[in-house]
């Protein structure tokens, strides 16, 4: 599922081949979570029980998932080029493809803990509300999909930008809004 | 956003690309600036980067022309002139939670982005900071 290369891995955009069979790519993947936020709701708008999948990341130990069809490309970590005056959850921009991104420290816009970058370390390309832009995270775990029922609404603490809470192998994982992060980090917040 | 000639510039032990229509003078800099009404002199590192550690390293220095004042914003060094550099906007995400309007937008050299700088704008502020008090170093 993940194709290692010299110098990046690759995650394909769109549809591909997991767990639990193919990734249905007929919805983008925030709007899913806002979707399925509840089982209740879930049974009621009739999402199928194999559900979108989700890139696993770790941020300061914890599991965290991110939208599958939000992420376009996992690379190892290369230091991003600060920009003078932007906040510690913007360290930087990348160029990718020949594409300026700013990069996002998920860690801190989710009030973790930041370490300094190791081997582990990866910048995770993704898309979302119309904007791209590259997510620093401690490591990349797995790609998996999710039942739907699975899934249950996030702690109050953390609810801002989580769409929903699941387990995989008997961890917890938060699922993140990526469109909810992208507004909190515009404004600042 | 078109292009335009740039200096590149190494200030804070980084690369910045600054337009080369706001820089009157490039100078050397010289042991001591006398203190001046006129002139301002300033270390651009540190107003880029204030928690970086900095180097006395300063050599060289990008004179700017305002009205009432002229700043000389000091860098390490001069590298390069690029006369025709193709500036890219920088990310909305980003441009929108810059401390102070400083960056104009991104030149991509080699594979990294560089900033490109405002760099009337810095000396204006510097300018419009050291208002209640006397030009000088």
């Amino acid at each position: 599922m993940i194709q290692e290369s010299s110098h990046l891995v690759l995650v394909r955009p769109t549809v591909y081949p997991a767990r639990g069979g193919l990734l249905r790519a007929c919805c983008p993947l925030t709007a899913a979570v806002a979707m399925i936020n509840t089982p209740a709701l879930a049974a009621t708008t009739g999402w199928p029980a194999a559900t979108p999948e989700f890139l696993l990341v770790r941020l300061a130990g914890e599991l965290y998932g991110l939208p599958g069809s939000a992420v376009r490309e996992v690379l190892r970590w290369r230091a991003p080029t600060p920009v003078p005056g932007a906040p510690p959850v913007i360290p930087g921009i990348i160029s990718q493809h020949g594409v300026v991104l700013p990069v996002i420290d998920l860690r801190l816009a989710l009030g973790l803990p930041a370490t300094p970058p190791d081997r582990s370390t990866r910048l995770v390309v993704a898309h979302a509300s119309e904007v791209d832009l590259a997510l620093y995270v401690d490591a990349v775990a797995d790609i998996v999909a999710l039942d739907a029922e699975e899934l249950a609404p996030p702690p109050s603490g953390r609810a801002r930008l989580l769409g929903a809470v699941a387990r995989y192998e008997g961890a917890p994982v938060g699922l993140i809004d990526l469109t909810a992060v992208i507004t909190v980090v515009q404004e600042g917040a | 956003m078109g292009t335009m000639a740039l200096i590149e510039v190494r200030a804070a032990g980084r690369r910045y690309f600054v337009p080369q229509a706001h820089v009157a003078q490039l100078e050397l800099l010289r042991a001591s600036v006398p203190p001046s009404r006129t002139l301002l002199a300033r270390a651009l590192g540190p107003l880029l980067h204030p928690t970086a550690d900095h180097g006395s390293g300063d050599r060289q220095a990008l004179t700017v022309v305002l009205p009432d004042c002229t700043v000389a914003l000091l860098v390490e060094r001069v590298e390069r002139l690029e006369e025709s550099a193709d500036l890219r906007p920088l990310a909305p995400l980003i441009a929108r939670r810059l401390a102070a309007p400083w960056v104009l937008g991104v030149v991509v050299a080699g594979d990294e982005p560089v900033p490109v700088l405002d760099l009337r704008q810095i000396a204006a502020d510097v300018a419009r900071a050291a208002a209640t008090q006397p030009c000088g170093v």
